[in-house]
């Protein structure tokens, strides 16, 4: 009980504090691991031999691979393709970067993402002329496409990577369930954003467009892929890629080996560069974070309060597909209010018992578009969010009425709850035929 | 004119609302000598001469360059001097083992970079703040960005600094604020030469907003057209 009060409060104090964020966590998985000590719950080493180390592993060896892969220039010439494609015209700018984020995300974590698209945006937002109706929809519109990109593939984002590491579905099973599941969501967004015609008082060709495009394309006028880095990495990519779809787990080869030695394999044909790559890129503070959830998260697990929210939720008197509904709401909201990664980390557990009952790649899927859709509700529920709000503040956009441009909690508000909305509609949507 | 108010005016207009966003973050990525002749370009294909002078009565007074380049092809200058001066810069940079950048004009350091055999150094210090990668990745493999705490490791009697040089009078000319910084007293005995590079040589005809004042003798060689 102790164990649940701790995880509940850190959770809480780290979506309003999130400048504290690490050491919040850190400092609630240790009050968990005394209370758990104190108790006579568990010990710390059981607790600690119940991490999921295999994701960790993932995490790091997929963050590792996205810089790599990003050092190429690859991801920067292809936003000037995109450039290019959209004539710089503003509703095309919209559909192409959103639609580029996606693909980009599904490929490398979400962070990497943002970090390697929003720049180049934000860039030609500044040269195309916009006011703050676009803005906000189209860079909400783009952290939905950010969020449903890394849900779309078993490498994209956490949730999907904790999925994979926990043996809960296969790289395959999961790949075909959620690939069309966020790719409707992202037609259906990018219809309904249309439908509110966020363009409307723009500018949407002549000079502007013209010299927003000669511009773009003097900023990457000589820049090349660097093909002795872009190769290695997407190598590795597709031979992980095809490792993880045609393995099968009676090799013992298991998702978190093949992501190691795949980057490692990338990492060894440059090795002096990686090797301060290593010593210098790998993302400490996703390690620090998830390491201290995932203890709280034992703990929890070890008090034995998620086997008794299963029971309340198995309990409700509600159809069996009625339950599953609730727990998909209950998992969006909560992923919105205290962010993807709890989120995940303490439903995986009750969906576990539900999955038990119902075909488990509907649960582990919807669980998974739950959780995508709560990462889209507010600007604060995903790492990307406040990220996209820094960096547009950073770029001083002015817009054409004079007014400077903010991207914040208010003015994500709108295409959040949309995206909100029709992401977790979908994943529901989805389910509803095979819960039966 | 400020971007604020330059992109704030209501009524039809001959120039996009952009524009003065557009070309601050075109002057911070490509020099605001390149950037000019880039906008005097695309603008008067656009709008012909006309289109020059709105653009140089909305945004001349705050890009005093923009003001000079309009002038300049306005009385039929076609470019940047960039052909002219060249080969002398390139042999006064010869036998240097490091050439150190002062400053961002695209357009004078896409002649330069491919023909030293120097390792070229950009020091990474404006007041524009532009995405120092993206500017890096036009000379794959060719430049280094360091920062004025580093520059000085690649002084010495081989290495040679480098700036841009704007409104040229007989007895003064305009830098980057960088400049001061890098080639104070204490760095002008560091380095073999500091070499002043013409990219506009039109004395300005508004206040040189972005830039400061040195004098002819800051450098060891000032090479104009």
């Amino acid at each position: 009980m102790i164990a649940a009060v701790v995880l509940l409060v850190t959770l809480v104090a780290q979506a309003v504090v999130p400048r504290a964020r690490l050491l919040i966590v850190l400092s609630g998985a240790a009050v968990s691991l005394l209370s758990c000590v104190i108790s006579g719950t568990a010990d710390t080493r059981t607790l600690f031999a119940d991490v999921p180390w295999d994701v960790l592993v993932i995490v790091v060896a997929l963050g590792l691979l996205s810089e790599y892969l990003a050092s190429s220039r690859v991801f920067g010439l292809l936003a000037l393709h995109a450039t290019r494609a959209s004539a710089a015209d503003p509703v095309r700018v919209l559909i192409l970067f959103c639609t580029g984020m996606y693909c980009v995300s599904g490929l490398v974590n979400n962070i990497t993402a943002l970090l390697l698209v929003l720049p180049v945006m934000l860039a030609l937002l500044k040269l195309i002329g916009v006011d703050q109706r676009y803005v906000s929809w189209t860079l909400g519109a783009t952290l939905v496409a950010c969020n449903l990109g890394g849900a779309a593939t078993p490498t994209g984002d956490f949730p999907a990577i904790l999925l994979l590491g926990r043996g809960a579905m296969t790289f395959t099973d999961y790949l075909s369930s959620a690939l069309p599941q966020t790719a409707v969501a992202l037609v259906l967004m990018l219809v309904v954003v249309l439908a509110i015609r966020p363009a409307r008082d723009l500018e949407r060709e002549g000079l502007g467009s013209r010299l927003a495009l000669r511009i773009m394309e003097q900023l990457y006028r000589n820049t090349t892929l660097d093909r002795r880095r872009f190769l290695p990495g997407i190598a590795s990519l597709v031979l992980m890629f095809g490792c993880w779809s045609l393995l099968p787990a009676s090799t013992g080869v298991g998702p978190e080996l093949i992501a190691g030695v795949g980057c490692l394999l990338a990492l060894v044909s440059t090795p002096l560069w990686s090797e301060r790559l290593l010593r210098t890129r790998v993302d400490v503070e996703a390690v620090l974070f998830l390491l201290a959830l995932f203890l709280m998260v034992g703990a929890v697990r070890a008090s034995g309060a998620f086997v008794a929210l299963g029971d309340q939720l198995t309990a409700l008197p509600l159809s069996d597909r009625g339950q599953v509904i609730v727990f998909f709401c209950v998992v969006a909201v909560s992923t919105g209010l205290f962010s993807a990664g709890p989120g995940m980390a303490a439903f995986l557990d009750v969906a576990e018992r539900l999955a038990a009952r119902h075909d488990p790649a509907t649960i582990y899927v919807g669980l998974a578009m739950s959780v995508c859709a709560g990462s889209s509700l507010f600007l604060t529920a995903a790492t990307s969010g406040p990220m996209a709000q820094v960096l547009t503040e950073r770029a001083s956009i002015i817009g054409i009425g004079g007014e400077t441009i903010r991207f914040g909690f208010l003015q994500h508000m709108r295409p959040g709850l949309l995206g909100f909305a029709i992401t977790l509609a979908t994943g529901i949507a989805f389910a509803w035929p095979r819960l039966g | 004119m400020t971007d604020r108010a330059a992109a704030g005016a209501g009524e039809p207009r001959a120039l996009p609302r952009s524009i003065a966003q557009a070309f601050r973050l075109a002057a911070g990525e490509l020099g605001h000598c390149s950037a000019a002749w880039l906008f005097v370009n695309e603008t008067e294909r656009g709008g012909g001469r006309e289109a020059l002078a709105v653009l140089r009565d909305e945004l001349g007074r705050t890009y005093p360059v923009l003001d000079a380049v309009i002038a300049s092809r306005l009385e039929g200058a076609t470019g940047p001097p960039v052909a002219e001066t060249l080969d002398e810069v390139v042999a006064l940079c010869e036998g240097a083992s490091h050439v150190v950048i002062v400053g961002i004009e695209a357009r004078f350091m896409d002649a330069l970079v491919p023909r030293l055999s120097a390792r070229v150094h950009l020091l990474t210090q404006s007041v524009l703040s532009p995405d120092w990668d993206r500017v890096a990745s036009n000379y794959p493999g060719r430049l280094d960005l360091i920062g004025l705490q580093d520059f000085q490791r690649y002084a010495g009697s081989r290495s040679v600094l480098v700036t841009y040089a704007y409104g040229t009078s007989p007895s003064s000319t305009y830098v980057v604020p960088a400049w001061l910084r890098a080639a104070g007293n204490h760095g002008r005995t560091q380095f073999r030469a500091l070499i002043g590079w013409g990219a506009l040589a039109r004395p300005f005809g508004v206040y040189p907003r972005w830039l400061v004042e040195t004098s002819h003798d800051s450098f060891t060689h000032l090479v104009t057209a």
